[in-house]
């Protein structure tokens, strides 16, 4: 769009005119307002190579050119390369695929296979496919495969399918370990779709990248080399993680030529109701603030909001409010998980035709499903990474004219961190999403797998070489049999049951909720994860409703629970100690040592405590009897020199608040950047060596402790002081992501100490630097300016 | 540290359960090795079948093992025993011959003449999973044609004998009209299709009849046994029993501790545990067959029996003194 037209059409620019007003009226709750400026299509001709029966397809549907992007993809993937599309929500992304696809199927009788995150992107996508067939009697058969797939169709699937819709979990347990069955399919196996690649990554992604090793292999067994195409949400690094999950170069298109309307994202900060704690005005009020100025100004709405709870929860608020109302009789929907597909179904056709002024949903709704254009897109919280965020914000926006997006805090400390940093939403994206395909305990299960599904030969490469080495070991277990040059399975099992894609190991628990006299799973929860959640007392929360841990069964891996109405949480006292085994790299910079590494990890958890919500306080405790854990895994860490400290700290103590603090705010940096779960990269604050560490005591100070729990005080001991801020891997073995943090140290650090100094608060909260809250009122320094020295003995600099 | 160590300490950090260490468990030693019944074992020489060369490559404790099965080495890692069966070898209640009279529509199945050849048969695998990591190292069936009654059982000694033994299975499906199994169509036959399918071989069979004698036993007897296993069926319906049996359950490990430690007393027994399943599928041919003629005497279901026959498009009434059935 010419941007003159936008300019004309400002005066009847209901949303354009929403954000002004909303500007005007709160400008102290307006942290940023980012402007993005309506781009025009860039459009391509089609392809020369596209048969007349596709053209005839897309012309049913209007479409008689590409864009740049899905042009560029076609030629890209033409000339025989692996692809990855980066694009914005609404692109026509799919495109990209299906056309390279169905003119193979076509031309050639290839087949192909599409993995989705989720069924119902599954899908929506064979429904799409089904469209274009129909347009032009393509006669392309798309189907899904997957667990509801029924037992008698799923012949006709291996069999009639041109293009099979599954997902990787699948593709793990129920097509790899079967191929023989799927013969002909592999045999004709010319294109792999991978889209919402994002999704992948992390513990998940490394389990996938070895599926598509074990895919890649079995495709090699019947001849095929198929091409790569994926899609993804915006990244730093989208092109290393398309090679990192399919193990081979990939060409990135990452300039989407569709065109889009004026997007003005404003990030709103609740006020603060309480100055000293730091505490804010809940979100959920003005989320529901804003929706009902939008309702009201006729504009259609859709709300996020992270938990199916808070959806209901919302919902009746607008429903209160409006549809009472005679005048306006606005129609206000909830859309989420758990509801029946008619229902579904129904809530998409009224978005789709007018029928509904808001849909107020969770991330059921961030992906795929076609609801038709809406003006305005509100953010119940940070939905965990600024590409969801944009997904979602993507789903407002029609031609001509300007779509709102506002986020709304919550009191959150990445939320509140975000908000306080509008670059994260300006400038180039900096969330890295990261996979350790050969993490070695995830190696290892694929590796069970693979040779389940083909012997190994002596030299075969699986990954980056050769695997010999581990399937010694595993034939050294029984699992494998050496004969002649091939490593054969031997074993009774059916290996890829016992490998979930969503897990390290297979020790993990179930949480059993036994209210009612059923007994239903309500949860997995990974083993190293388990002795920090589901101690006897502690409260589960699944969808932010409570549960309580009635009976642990540690050998038998489950956890008893009964649904509860409590008005506290349970955190659970971490008595983490690490020890430095190997540092890899090392960088000395002044009076501070960034390194990364091995590190030998010991927790104890002797007990938890019951913390009030909103308020924080304590209001009880409980004590835990579970064994220890050890682990080996990475870390990144950073150490002050000795001399360093003596000369900033009057006390040692106020040093070990600084870390304690610092470690809280460098944790919620780093997880932003490595796209990480902030359970799965630990921190830990201690002195190196394993000999103490410190937490935040029940008193809500910084406190220490030597290796068998007796109090470590520092300003009276005489060893060199030298504590040791730790981030790291929460597996065995580490899962690949505070290890390439390392090369961003030096932006995570200074993230960090933004955090910390910009917040508004006077001695520091839970927003900033944790959960130390009982600063000395008389005292010169505070815990916040502790920590903001740390930081800054760390590399932070104020004039960066 | 090295590898090992690395990850038994990693296994242990995660929780991960490690497998029990199958060569360590052990079978119950108290059952010695049976000597199989020396029933005119019919060694073919070694003109055809036995290939001199196979022998020669075997190795010591592979001669041993063909010396107490009366095998020979049909290939490298793959042994050949047959016997040959008189029609009147008893099993059970029931005496082989039989089967060549229960009747060209017994059990509801159009069955070709005998004399075109029918294949009993059975596998012995290293699990029950399915999926492409389940082996087949043991094929054994009872072949009936003009020439008489011969058992014949193929054993892998190492997995580089199998694309012999599915050449062997190629044959010998190629030389009858009919295979009878007991739920071959969900287990033997999707497995040796997959085994065909790894060694870039197909099972051709379409000329065959399959007879699963699984589904004539559940339409008869589901309804009155607490389960239809081919054990109880063959205790019930030809008074058959095993004495010093390896159970099944318990093949999986017998190979595994031939491979790993080259114990032969479980394959022997396994050998005979097989042995004892394909001649059973003969005897309840027999008598499933007398079961649809005459329901009630053998305790059968009838009404089940009629439903499955009328199903299957013949036209059948309850309450016959004895069902008569044509198509």
């Amino acid at each position: 769009m010419d941007p003159r037209e936008s300019a004309r059409l400002t005066p009847d620019d209901p949303a354009l005119a929403l954000a002004d007003a909303l500007v005007q009226r709160y400008p102290d709750r307006i942290t940023a307002r980012i402007v993005q400026p309506a781009r025009s299509a860039d459009f391509r001709p089609l392809p020369d190579w596209l048969d007349p029966a596709l053209r005839q397809a897309l012309g049913g549907r209007g479409i008689t050119q590409l864009y740049s992007h899905q042009a560029e993809a076609l030629a890209l993937s033409r000339a025989g390369h692996h692809v990855v599309v980066v694009t914005p929500t609404a692109s026509g992304k799919s495109l990209c695929y299906h056309l390279p696809v169905l003119a193979a199927v076509r031309a050639r009788g290839a087949k192909a296979l599409y993995l989705f995150p989720t069924k119902a992107l599954a899908q929506d996508q064979v429904a799409e496919l089904n469209e274009l067939n129909r347009e032009a009697a393509l006669g392309v058969r798309a189907f899904t495969f997957d667990g509801d797939t029924p037992g008698d169709a799923r012949q006709a699937v291996r069999l009639k399918g041109d293009v099979v819709v599954s997902n990787p979990d699948m593709l793990h347990q129920g097509i790899l370990p079967h191929h023989t069955k799927w013969a002909q399919f592999f045999e004709n196996l010319q294109f792999v779709v991978i889209d919402e690649m994002h999704s992948y990554r992390g513990i998940f992604g490394s389990h996938v990248a070895n599926v598509m090793r074990r895919l890649r292999r079995i495709a090699a067994f019947y001849g095929s080399h198929p091409q790569f195409i994926l899609c993804s949400a915006t990244l730093a690094n989208p092109a290393e993680l398309a090679e990192g999950l399919i193990g081979a170069p990939v060409m990135a298109v990452e300039r989407s030529g569709a065109p889009s309307g004026a997007r003005h994202l404003l990030l709103w900060n609740p006020p603060v109701v309480n100055p000293d704690l730091g505490i804010r005005a809940s979100n959920r009020s003005q989320t529901t603030r804003i929706a009902r100025r939008a309702i009201a100004a006729g504009l259609k709405t859709i709300v996020f909001a992270n938990s199916r709870l808070m959806v209901e929860v919302l919902t009746k608020y607008l429903k209160d409010a409006f549809e009472r109302d005679i005048q306006t009789r606005a129609k206000v929907s909830a859309y989420r998980g758990g509801y029946l597909p008619d229902e579904r179904r129904r809530t998409e056709r009224a978005l789709r035709a007018d029928g509904l002024d808001c849909v107020v949903t969770t991330s059921a709704l961030e992906l795929g499903v076609d609801i038709g254009s809406l003006d305005v897109c509100i953010l119940n919280g940070y939905p965990g990474s600024i590409a969801a965020t944009w997904q979602r914000l993507g789903r407002a926006g029609r031609r001509g004219r300007t779509a709102l997006g506002v986020l709304v805090a919550s009191s959150d400390a990445l939320d509140q961190y975000l908000v306080r940093n509008p670059a994260f939403f300006r400038d180039a994206p900096v969330e890295h999403a990261r996979i350790h395909p050969d993490q070695l305990l995830i190696l290892m299960e694929h590796l069970r797998c693979a040779a389940f599904e083909l012997p190994f030969r002596q030299g075969e490469a699986f990954g980056p070489g050769p695997v010999d080495e581990y399937l010694a070991y595993l034939a050294e277990s029984g699992v494998l049999h050496l004969e002649a040059d091939r490593w054969h399975w031997m074993a009774e099992g059916y290996p890829a049951n016992a490998v979930s894609l969503r897990s390290v190991a297979d020790g993990n628990f179930l949480v059993v909720d036994h209210s009612n006299d059923r007994k239903e799973v309500i949860a997995e929860v990974d083993y190293s994860a388990a002795a920090m959640t589901l101690y006897e007392g502690a409260i589960y929360l699944v969808q932010a409703r409570p549960y309580q841990v009635e009976r642990l069964d540690w050998t038998g891996r489950k956890a008893f629970v009964r649904a509860t109405r409590v008005d506290y949480y349970t955190d659970a006292i971490d008595y983490t100690r690490l020890r430095i085994l190997d540092a890899f790299d090392t960088r000395v910079d002044g009076g501070s040592t960034c390194a990364r590494g091995e590190v030998h990890l010991l927790r104890r958890v002797p007990g938890f405590k019951k913390i009030k919500y909103y308020s924080h306080e304590n209001v009880g405790y409980g004590n835990i009897s579970l064994p220890d854990h050890e682990m080996h895994t990475s870390s990144l860490w950073w150490q002050i020199d000795p001399r360093v400290l003596e000369q900033t700290f009057e006390r040692r103590a106020q040093a070990l608040d600084g870390f304690l603090g610092a470690a809280h705010a460098l944790h919620l940096v780093a997880a932003l950047r490595s796209m990480a779960e902030r359970q799965d990269l630990g921190r830990a604050v201690g002195d190196g060596n394993g000999e103490w560490f410190a937490t935040v005591g029940a008193d809500s100070r910084g406190s220490a402790r030597r290796a068998d729990g007796a109090r470590f005080d520092p300003d009276r001991s005489g060893d060199d002081f030298v504590p040791t801020v730790f981030l790291y891997d929460n597996f065995p073995g580490g899962a690949g992501m505070s290890e390439p943090l390392y090369g961003q140290a030096a932006e995570v650090v200074q993230g960090a100490w933004q955090l910390v100094l910009e917040c508004p608060c006077r001695q520091g909260c839970p927003a900033c630097i944790g959960p130390i809250l009982a600063a000395e009122e008389k005292q010169a320094a505070s815990p916040k300016q502790a920590v903001i020295r740390v930081l800054e003995l760390l590399g932070a600099r104020a004039w960066t | 540290m090295d590898l090992k160590q690395r990850l038994r300490a990693l296994e242990a950090a995660s929780g991960r359960r490690t497998l029990p260490d199958s060569g360590t468990t052990a079978v119950s030693a108290a059952h010695a090795a049976p000597h199989l019944p020396a029933v005119r074992a019919a060694i073919p020489a070694a003109s055809g079948r036995s290939q001199p060369a196979a022998d020669l490559l075997a190795t010591g404790a592979e001669r041993a093992l063909a010396q107490r099965l009366g095998a020979v080495h049909m290939a490298p890692g793959l042994l050949f025993r047959e016997v040959e069966l008189a029609a009147a070898h008893r099993h059970g209640g029931q005496v082989l011959g039989e089967v060549c009279s229960i009747g060209e529509q017994a059990l509801g199945v159009a069955l070709p003449p005998p004399a075109s050849g029918w294949l009993f048969l059975d596998t012995e695998t290293t699990g029950l999973a399915g999926g492409t990591g389940t082996l087949v190292f043991l094929f054994g069936a009872v072949q009936v044609d003009a020439s008489g009654f011969r058992l014949r059982q193929w054993l892998l000694t190492r997995f580089g004998g199998e694309a012999a033994m599915l050449d062997a299975i190629r044959q010998a499906f190629g030389e009858v009209a009919m295979i009878v199994s007991f739920n071959g169509k969900s287990f033997d036959l999707p497995l040796l299709r997959t085994r065909m399918r790894l060694h870039a071989r197909a099972l051709e069979e379409r000329h065959l009849v399959h007879l699963d004698l699984l589904h004539p036993a559940r339409s008869a007897f589901g309804a009155r046994w607490p389960d239809v296993r081919l054990q109880t069926a063959e205790q019930r319906l030809c008074d058959y029993r095993r004495d010093d049996d390896l159970p099944g359950s318990e093949a999986p490990l017998a190979f595994t501790r031939w491979l790993r430690h080259g114990e032969a007393d479980g394959l022997v027994r396994v050998m005979q545990h097989h042995r004892d399943d394909v001649l059973s599928l003969v005897s309840l041919s027999v008598a499933l067959a007398e079961a649809y003629r005459d329901p009630q005497r053998l305790g059968a279901d009838e009404g089940g029996i009629v439903r499955r026959l009328n199903r299957r498009g013949y036209r059948v009434r309850e309450g016959q003194r004895q069902l008569a059935f044509s198509p």
